[in-house]
């Protein structure tokens, strides 16, 4: 535990946000991970999301612990002109993780969106879930530690910890960690770590139809698409395992 | 019971909970009488389930395609649906209604056991004051109703709402003479099932997207259906360079994957398909190798030629305001292709205007201009095993001649009447003002009234039947009309074979197997046809030594005689049967006829009083002062028609509907985003939130179907959105005949609407 960057008010925490403040807000986080990865973390991600924090210093807590930054193994590859839109994914989530019905807990969605007028009218589908981002913002918000990284690089919620904040919910820029308001915890994506376990592609890669999501080593994927479109958050922020194909189709 | 609704409403079914809740089954008596039975009675199979888990493969029930499962099962509980490597439909994947399907099996709000109504006032807002009563009891009172109404009615005062299957049930049906079967496919396929036996010579599902090079789609959202493989075949041909142009007043998901997207004017495909037609032939662009050897065009050149000359592109253009140019490239394109495709299917804004008729033929000559009947990157004519029916099996006595009227007028149209299916859009004229008070008993299986135009009329109607049965999963707006309520088991509880029909060069069939004994006493639709068939008409339902008849040795037998197993349980060991043998296209086309040739001009037509080439005839209803907007209704990819909407998955991805127009429309009528509006015909209105969006024309208005549901008991689809059918006006016979309409089409795209904010 070298580092921690902290705010908080009700004395839960060791230390004043003032303390973290004071320190070189662009240093490294110099834990084991980082250097077992050779992580330079100088991003625009924690200025912004130090700066939130100012704003909101006298409300919310802020932990920064080791390993919220790391290398994955795994990612998705999404293919925008593939998706017919029919929620294979989103069923097969559901199914495999057993995810409570009527809470409306989705841990993936399919996100639609359109752009231009009447008759210039293009659509976009993006089917999206937790991108168990290299730097997880998520895990940076969590005040108690219930979010924790798996040496693949998934980001899981342990909820023996987790008190149902939603912080991680505020900060996620893909809105992938969901508030059961039944259980009070956070939910999300678990990449079906126990599918991947079991040497099995995730539940909604498994079932796609059209192969317009795809799940496989980042190490096959970071190099194919392109790490944004429309609709999708910035990746430069918390650098999420997801690549887009665009391209058009193959005229012959 | 307004208390435990609202509590199931809230608790939610999850593997985890209904594992937990599996362990109790056994305890504990189910409280009789009551509809609503406490929670962990809830899940409960008639039968002990298997304990362990399970790998099993069965078939989806949820569309046609039937696509392969493999379901993994767990202590009699289902753990996973995912595809069946291998499988010809679903390419091993499934698609979001498919992978839900668990939803539908351990929908909390599932119809248990038989009740009765003690409530004799009918209508949505009456409690029907449901008494649960034995299958005996249930299955007594019927057969005497049904003998009743026959020694004193005849058969025409029998009404069976349901598709002609399964075989059983249809043998039920026949061994009591009945005439009155309607089913949905006025509102679907009829058209263009009756078309292609006349042309090309039987209805194929088959569409050989992947080897097509030019793909033309007139208005059916295609991909949006979510048929993985038709979904597959598309993007195969995109792949494979394949263009893809769309004509659909919406800019739907499958224009997303055109290469051309035009907004027709709704109702006017049929003008750009004539056009198209006759550029083609004007220009001699056809595949002259296939038209002059595999089809009439030679023997009626003359007729064709000269009636298909006014159809200029010049005139298409005032009709569908598609640019003339564009369809003149386009039919160019089309024919120099060489595999070139016009699917034609089902209702989603194409073949459901009154011109569906004259569509249909167009869009089937288009193919065979082609020349891609039966050929590669055309539709093709599936190869399947052959499935032998009960009555092969079984032979059944003669059964009595049908006689009595036509309670949905086909008569009127010929074609309809030989085709044999039945009408939805005439219904309720035929229960109200035709025949009032003919029909005496009904029986409604699987279908909602949600799937007929109008249903408020129709609602009316079904209260005129004395009698009326609905066997169901759910308890739907009809069994809240019902005077007998049969719990039907789900396509995961029941033992079939399934042939596979949608992309079949090669002969495949997947094995339908019970991952789980039928739940609670609900039964397939094959037993109660036996059943009532032991009391009503015993001579038919005995075999040849007096027995009566072992469906599940019947199946067993069919196994056999397919060629798929020594028995069905070998079969489902098995699981999935293909059959390795060259494709092989025809040279024969089996049309109506017997010429053996593809047929562009139909003289059986014109002696059924029919076009015998496509004749332009506009659509029903066009825009006037008082209905200035085209309505247009679309089925959503997470939906199947109007059965879905309940299941716990998919009711949470799209609840609801919404009126879905133009903001350039939305700003002249001074309706903003989520705004309510009324939406008036001149049958009907309803109100829905306006949800505004630049993939619509501006003259138009767009409402998914399926949502609308008013049953109490649908405690997730229930009370949310409004039935598009409200608007949709009904008809009869002979206005269909007086429309041209002789296929008959259901017109369910054919309203004009008001729109106003509220």
């Amino acid at each position: 535990m070298s580092s921690y960057y902290y705010c908080q008010t009700d004395g839960f925490l060791l230390r004043a946000y003032t303390e973290a403040s004071q320190r070189n807000r662009s240093a490294h986080i110099d834990d084991e991970s980082h250097a077992r990865h050779g992580i330079e973390l100088k991003p625009a991600a924690q200025e912004f999301f130090l700066d939130r924090i100012v704003t909101d210093s006298g409300q919310l807590s802020l932990l920064i612990s080791d390993r919220t930054i790391s290398m994955a193994k795994y990612g998705w590859l999404f293919d925008v002109k593939r998706c017919i839109e029919c929620r294979a994914c989103e069923s097969a989530c559901k199914q495999w993780n057993g995810v409570e019905t009527g809470v409306n807990i989705r841990y993936r969605q399919v996100h639609t969106s359109e752009s231009g007028k009447y008759p210039n009218v293009t659509t976009q589908a993006l089917s999206l879930a937790c991108n168990h981002c290299e730097d997880a913002w998520c895990m940076k918000a969590c005040p108690v530690k219930a979010y924790f990284r798996r040496d693949d690089g998934i980001v899981l919620i342990d909820w023996d910890r987790c008190v149902g904040c939603t912080m991680c919910s505020l900060l996620c820029p893909y809105g992938a960690p969901q508030f059961n308001w039944a259980k009070r915890k956070m939910e999300k994506c678990t990449m079906c770590a126990d599918r991947v376990d079991a040497n099995l592609a995730p539940a909604c890669a498994t079932l796609c139809p059209t192969e317009a999501l795809q799940w496989g080593l980042w190490d096959n994927i970071k190099g194919k698409g392109v790490p944004q479109v429309s609709g999708f958050a910035n990746p430069n922020q918390t650098k999420p395992n997801i690549r887009f194909v665009t391209a058009g189709w193959a005229k012959k | 019971m307004g208390e435990e609704v609202a509590r199931r409403m809230t608790m939610a079914i999850t593997r985890r909970n209904w594992l937990q809740l599996t362990g109790g089954a056994g305890a504990g008596a189910l409280a009789g009488g009551k509809l609503l039975g406490a929670f962990d009675d809830y899940f409960r199979a008639a039968a002990p389930a298997a304990a362990g888990e399970q790998t099993l493969i069965t078939a989806c029930g949820v569309c046609s395609p039937a696509c392969g499962i493999k379901a993994t099962v767990k202590d009699g509980a289902i753990r996973f649906l995912e595809g069946l490597e291998g499988d010809f439909s679903g390419d091993g994947r499934l698609c979001g209604k498919g992978a839900a399907g668990a939803q539908f099996a351990y929908d909390p709000d599932r119809l248990k056991y038989p009740m009765r109504r003690a409530n004799p006032n009918k209508g949505l807002d009456e409690d029907p004051g449901w008494v649960r009563i034995s299958w005996q009891e249930a299955l007594d009172t019927i057969a005497d109703r049904i003998k009743n109404a026959l020694s004193r009615y005849g058969a025409e005062s029998l009404l069976f709402v349901t598709l002609p299957a399964p075989d059983i049930w249809l043998r039920f049906m026949n061994s009591i003479g009945v005439i009155n079967r309607v089913d949905h496919i006025d509102d679907c396929f009829l058209t263009d099932r009756i078309i292609q036996r006349y042309t090309t010579g039987v209805k194929t599902w088959a569409n050989d997207f992947e080897n097509s090079n030019y793909i033309l789609l007139f208005g059916w959202d295609i991909l949006a259906k979510t048929k993985i493989v038709t979904a597959q075949g598309v993007i195969k041909g995109k792949e494979n360079g394949a263009k893809v142009v769309c004509f659909n007043p919406h800019y739907s998901t499958t224009a997303r994957f055109a290469d051309e997207w035009y907004g027709i004017r709704p109702g006017s495909d049929l003008a750009v398909a004539l056009a198209m037609i006759q550029v083609i032939i004007s220009e001699n662009l056809y595949n002259q190798e296939f038209v002059e050897n595999y089809t009439n065009f030679k023997e009626y050149e003359t007729k064709i030629r000269e009636h298909m000359a006014q159809y200029t592109p010049e005139w298409a253009e005032k009709e569908s305001e598609v640019p003339a140019d564009v369809i003149r490239r386009v039919a160019r394109e089309f024919a120099a292709a060489g595999r070139g495709i016009a699917p034609a299917h089902k209702k989603t804004l194409c073949a459901n205007y009154a011109n569906a008729s004259q569509l249909s033929h167009a869009i089937s000559i288009l193919n065979i201009l082609a020349g891609t009947i039966d050929r590669p990157g055309g539709r093709y004519l599936p190869a399947a095993f052959s499935v032998p029916g009960v009555d092969a099996i079984v032979p059944p006595p003669a059964y009595p001649p049908k006689r009595g009227r036509y309670i949905d007028g086909k008569d009127k149209l010929p074609l309809v009447l030989e085709d044999g299916g039945g009408l939805f859009s005439t219904l309720s004229d035929g229960l109200l003002n035709k025949y009032p008070g003919m029909i005496k008993f009904a029986f409604f299986n699987a279908y909602t009234v949600l799937g007929f135009p109008n249903p408020p009329k129709l609602f009316e109607a079904l209260k005129t039947i004395p009698f009326l049965v609905v066997m169901d999963t759910l308890p739907t707006d009809t069994v809240t009309f019902a005077d007998i309520v049969l719990p039907s088991a789900t396509y995961l509880e029941v033992n079939d074979v399934v042939v596979r029909d949608y992309r079949a060069k090669k002969p495949q069939a997947v094995a339908r197997q019970a991952l789980f004994p039928a739940m609670f006493e609900t039964r397939s639709v094959g037993y109660v046809a036996l059943e009532l068939g032991k009391r009503v008409a015993p001579d038919y339902f005995k075999d040849k030594d007096g027995n009566w008849i072992d469906l599940s040795a019947v199946l067993d037998e069919k196994v056999k005689r397919a060629g798929l197993g020594e028995n069905f349980n070998e079969f489902k060991a098995k699981g999935i049967v293909t059959r390795d043998q060259p494709y092989v296209p025809r040279t024969r086309f089996n049309t109506v006829g017997g010429t053996g040739k593809c047929q562009i001009y139909v003289p059986q037509f014109a002696e059924k009083g029919a076009d015998p080439l496509p004749v332009w005839r506009p659509k029903r209803e066009l825009p006037s002062p008082e209905f200035p907007y085209y309505y247009l209704t679309c089925i959503p990819a997470v939906h199947r028609r109007n059965s879905t909407e309940n299941n716990a998955f998919l009711h949470e991805m799209l609840p609801t509907n919404t009126a879905m127009m133009n903001p350039a429309l939305a700003a002249k009528l001074g309706i903003k985003e989520g705004q309510k509006v009324r939406i008036r015909s001149r049958v009907g209105a309803i109100e829905l939130p306006a949800h505004l969006t630049e993939t619509l024309r501006p003259d138009c208005v767009m409402v998914y179907h399926g949502f609308g549901h008013r049953s109490r008991l649908l405690t997730k689809a229930g009370g949310k959105g409004a039935r598009d059918g409200d608007v949709i006006p009904d008809q009869n016979a002979d206005e269909m005949v007086k429309a041209g309409n002789y296929a008959g089409a259901a017109c369910i795209m054919d309203a004009v609407v008001n729109i106003e904010p509220l």
